[in-house]
């Protein structure tokens, strides 16, 4: 009695192991697209293309590039406060611009990289030249704004960037993303 | 007869559709670079509802290509779908940039809304605007 008691007792938790832990098959899905999922906890990937398309589109229609006659423009990407409640990367908005502005061909865009710095100065002093600065920088900041009313739940990310030359902002772009949800009846 | 009409009126106010009101001037003054477009329709459930008035071009400075798609929302309530840029070059082949994401739009109830998009670099001439449902209603 007592082992077929086991046997079935292994039995179940074999089934429960294999099978009912098991998750569905995973399916691939366009990143940012129609089917991706979106909550109201992050900043999902949607978000992170929806406030890069739109704010390279701003740039790009600005013409901000042409007030440069010397081409490509040197930029380097600069410090990008996260103001959110939760930790982001902000290269997922910030190289998204950089690599429309450098396909552009109106950029090109300088490293962090440390080794490609020393190597670049090594160059320049090597060739007798002073290291290029850049021409412009781009800063700024990701903000958000959390709102609850009885069961629906809001959250408003405003990205925020400014291109800078000599001190002073030449062109500055905003783009709010607001999405809602529906907290369940037993969430806390 | 009036009693559907009676049904239809309750159901728009039980579901809350409210449209939109706007004003423009009589004779535009602006010149638009008008597109002569070619529209594939595959889902008509989407057209029913998500209509492109019309599509106009610009360049700007820097030579890059800029199109204006005017949408408007056929029904009486609040509608989203996601709208895509796709770029092509002179040779035909599609490049690739950060404006060719699917985005989402929401419309209210018989608005219409302007959506424009700047191609990626100067070599790009040509277009194409594709409409999807959107998966998450």
């Amino acid at each position: 009695m007592k082992t077929k008691l086991a046997i079935l007792s292994s039995i179940a938790l074999a089934v429960v192991f294999f099978g009912g832990c098991a998750s569905q098959n995973a399916t691939y899905v366009e990143s940012g697209g129609s089917q991706s999922l979106l909550s109201t906890n992050k900043i999902n990937i949607a978000d992170w293309n929806a406030a890069a398309a739109a704010l390279v589109n701003d740039m790009m229609a600005s013409g901000v590039m042409n007030r440069f006659p010397e081409k490509p423009v040197r930029m380097k990407v600069s410090r990008i406060v996260n103001r959110t409640s939760e930790q982001i990367d902000t290269e997922l908005l910030t190289k998204q611009i950089s690599i429309a502005l450098l396909n552009s061909g109106n950029v090109v865009t300088m490293s962090d990289d440390e080794y490609t710095q020393e190597l670049a100065k090594q160059q320049a002093f090597m060739a007798d030249k002073q290291m290029p600065l850049p021409k412009v920088t781009l800063t700024g900041r990701i903000v958000e704004d959390r709102e609850s009313v009885g069961k629906k739940r809001e959250v408003t990310y405003v990205f925020m960037l400014s291109l800078n030359h000599e001190g002073v902002g030449v062109w500055e772009g905003q783009k709010q993303l607001t999405k809602q949800s529906n907290r369940g009846s037993f969430a806390f | 007869m009036k009693k559907a009409i009676i049904l239809l009126a309750a159901s728009f106010l039980a579901f809350g559709c409210s449209t939109t009101n706007s004003v423009e001037r009589a004779e535009p003054t602006a010149q638009k670079q008008v597109v002569n477009d070619k529209r594939i329709i595959s889902d008509g459930a989407l057209s029913g509802y998500a209509s492109v008035v019309a599509v106009n071009e610009s360049r700007v400075s820097g030579g890059l290509l800029k199109v204006q798609v005017e949408l408007f929302n056929r029904t009486p309530s609040r509608r989203t779908f996601n709208y895509k840029f796709e770029w092509m070059a002179p040779d035909g082949m599609q490049v690739e940039g950060a404006t060719s994401t699917w985005t989402l739009l929401v419309l209210e109830g018989r608005e219409s809304r302007f959506v424009s998009a700047v191609a990626p670099n100067a070599s790009v001439n040509d277009f194409r605007l594709k409409l999807l449902p959107n998966a998450r209603d």
